[in-house]
């Protein structure tokens, strides 16, 4: 049994910010807006979280600050994609480069700085303590954002945004409103994610330090139907996935595998998972929103 | 205040153009520029050093090369985004044409051998013979196979095959699974990286004593490697590969069932259904094409630019030099239409041209914070941000009411 609770231990801080991002991207796209912005804000918030934190010298204050960052991304996505008739997958790719760009901007003087002036990156320390801190802060989040979702007026609101905006308008939701929230949630979401990346995992940074996990986040979530519950599994898998990846070494070594291999295997597994959602019920039972990365054109016209 | 959105009835022209199909991609350019400039002010660099880089951008020949590789890839992805299929995948697919071209050159068309250090002189005049390696211990020795051209020609033909038989996964996973090609293409493109790794670093490694310090492959002969025109550091090859590219698949949409199809699958999906026309395998052929050009440039670059393949020591700068993102831009900024790729080649390679000039400048001013993600990816994100906001004008008209 203890083994058993210290092995969920180990792969706490990588479940933590794997699910919280999954989770973050879900609800971004149970309002109907394609998310493909999120692998650049989940390396924008790494790199940010490392930029606070060099500055600041708080891990939880770099925790907060990213967070309420990030979710300004998610104001704009939800603005242009709301507001303007424009295509969801232009608007997230671009932001997607944007940020990757943003991320070396601010990520690298950071890193000069802490190099020149010798200075010590002050991240959590990652113990049974906080591994079981951050274990519970995610399930819980992942509660609330189920309950959020499936059992209050916002949730329906923000689900029948999602299955039809034109109609959600007509029966008095205010689809800018409720994209604007929900984008700003699942955003600032991401944020936490990238941030305990930082903070609990690798406690440092280099140029594309967390490039490609957003798309691991995108497919944790989109292998669970973006369901938050279902998430905390498919969370599970990769978590196990990326934490004993090395591990598996020691068995696949004698047959050929590397640790180079080992690095393609999360991202083919990531594959793997979007195509095991397609071929089973899975995706009948857990349907993504109908409107989600339609272009949502409320014509106005004066006569 | 109201946004109020109306549909355009008819485009805006000037004669037989449309003009905001014109103004719109060339305004977005500059909108870009002058948010990456303000970004890069902010950072310490003075506009008239960002400026007179632009400049040198636009008029250095090294920009030729990539120009006429970005008008390949341009041609690439606008065959997949004609068909409403996005593959932002070409970086995976330049790989493994890499992959596919270095397995050629250096195992197929040429042989690697050691040799001991007395017999290293045999080699020195022996024709096809070419010493890689002068190590005192063990030299080592490349042998040509075959004629340099049919060489050159398979590591071409090799990379085309493996980019579009890459490119097919996705290509599978859209017709048959409906998963959506943008995430898979991504995904795929990190699988190809690591891949990348394991293949150069295990598999293809080679005997020299910098292929063992560094992961790498030894250095191809020198009869295969791509020839450059005097005075410019792009290839008679890679002019000869995007003269091809652009013809045949001109011809291709102008007078084929095929480029039709291929067109309509983008515009009217139903319309082939219902003229009972397999969409799926338009799918394939759509992402096939699309790999097997990006493919071809992977091989250019192995033939005629790295003439070896080295271990990525980190994600963001991979051998692609992230053309494959950059070729998007190219692509979106000449409105899918082939003729005016070569337009917008000309300015992005430009740009990314100037990019490089930028980052060596700024680093020789003292200002070691910018990096080339930096400016690429920058540079990069505000152009497609301004043009994709901007695009919506030639569709439809805005009026801001209060």
């Amino acid at each position: 049994m203890n083994q058993v609770l210290s092995d969920v231990l180990e792969i706490a801080p990588i479940f933590a910010y794997l699910y919280i991002a999954g989770l973050g991207h879900g609800l971004v796209e149970k309002s109907g807006i394609l998310n493909l912005a999120v692998d650049g804000a989940f390396t924008l918030g790494v790199a940010l979280a490392f930029t606070y934190c060099t500055y600041v010298l708080e891990p939880t204050a770099a925790l907060a600050l990213t967070t309420v960052t990030i979710g300004v991304i998610g104001l704009v996505i939800a603005f242009l994609t709301t507001k303007l008739p424009i295509s969801h997958g232009a608007v997230g790719l671009s932001l997607m480069f944007i940020s990757y760009g943003l991320a070396s901007y601010f990520g690298y003087p950071a890193a000069l700085r802490i190099k020149k002036e010798g200075l010590e990156l002050h991240t959590y320390v990652t113990n049974e303590v906080t591994s079981s801190i951050a274990l519970m802060v995610s399930l819980l989040l992942g509660f609330l954002i189920y309950y959020i979702l499936y059992k209050t007026k916002l949730g329906a609101s923000i689900r029948a945004v999602g299955e039809n905006p034109h109609a959600a308008a007509t029966l008095g939701a205010d689809v800018l409103l409720i994209r604007l929230i929900t984008s700003y949630l699942g955003y600032a979401l991401i944020g936490v994610g990238s941030a305990l990346y930082l903070l609990m995992d690798v406690k440092g940074w280099q140029e594309g330090s967390g490039m490609g996990l957003g798309w691991i986040a995108f497919a944790v979530s989109l292998a669970a139907g973006r369901h938050p519950l279902v998430t905390m599994f498919t969370s599970g898998v990769f978590s196990i996935i990326l934490k004993y990846r090395y591990t598996l070494l020691n068995f696949l070594g004698p047959l050929g595998m590397s640790v180079f291999t080992l690095n393609a295997f999360q991202y083919a597994t990531a594959v793997l998972a979007m195509i095991i959602f397609a071929v089973t019920p899975l995706r009948r039972r857990f349907a993504p929103p109908k409107s989600l990365g339609k272009i949502y054109f409320k014509e106005e016209r004066t006569v | 205040m109201r946004l109020i959105v109306t549909k355009r009835v008819k485009p805006v022209k000037v004669g037989r153009v449309d003009i905001l199909n014109v103004l719109i991609p060339m305004l977005s350019v500059l909108i870009g520029v002058l948010i990456t400039t303000l970004i890069f002010y902010i950072a310490g660099v003075s506009p008239d050093i960002i400026l007179k880089e632009l400049f040198l951008g636009f008029t250095s020949p090294q920009m030729v090369r990539y120009f006429v590789l970005l008008t390949v890839l341009g041609i690439a992805l606008a065959l997949a985004f004609n068909a409403s299929v996005w593959n932002i995948g070409a970086e995976g697919q330049m790989i493994w044409g890499m992959i596919a071209a270095g397995y050629i050159g250096l195992f197929i068309a040429s042989t690697y051998m050691y040799v001991s250090p007395s017999e290293l002189k045999l080699y020195e005049n022996m024709s096809g013979a070419v010493i890689i390696d002068r190590s005192p211990v063990k030299p080592v020795v490349s042998l040509l196979n075959m004629d340099p051209l049919l060489g050159q020609l398979l590591m071409v033909l090799a990379g085309v095959v493996a980019g579009g038989l890459w490119a097919l996964i996705p290509a599978v996973l859209k017709a048959y699974l409906d998963i959506d090609e943008v995430a898979s293409t991504l995904l795929l493109n990190y699988v190809a990286y690591y891949l990348y790794n394991q293949v150069v670093s295990v598999n293809l490694r080679g005997l020299s004593v910098q292929a063992r310090q560094f992961f790498r492959t030894d250095i191809l002969h020198d009869a295969l490697r791509f020839q450059s025109v005097p005075g410019f550091t792009v290839t008679y090859q890679e002019v000869l590969i995007a003269l091809i590219s652009f013809t045949a698949i001109f011809l291709m949409y102008k007078y084929t069932s095929i480029g039709l199809r291929l067109k309509v699958l983008g515009s009217n999906p139903h319309l082939l259904r219902a003229v009972g026309v397999d969409e799926r395998k338009y799918v394939l052929l759509a992402l096939f094409l699309s790999g097997a050009l990006a493919g071809a440039v992977g091989a250019s670059l192995f033939a005629g630019v790295t003439y070896k393949l080295e271990k990525i020591t980190n994600i963001v700068s991979p051998p692609t030099m992230g053309l494959g993102y950059t070729a998007i831009l190219v692509t979106w900024l000449s409105m899918l239409d082939l003729r005016i790729i070569p337009i917008f080649a000309w300015i992005v390679a430009s740009l990314f041209q100037s990019g490089m000039l930028l980052e060596s400048e700024v680093k020789s001013l003292g200002i070691t914070s910018l990096t080339g993600a930096t400016i690429s990816y920058t540079l990069i994100g505000s152009i497609l941000v301004t043009f994709t906001i901007f695009r919506i004008f030639s569709e439809y008209t805005i009026k801001v009411r209060r």
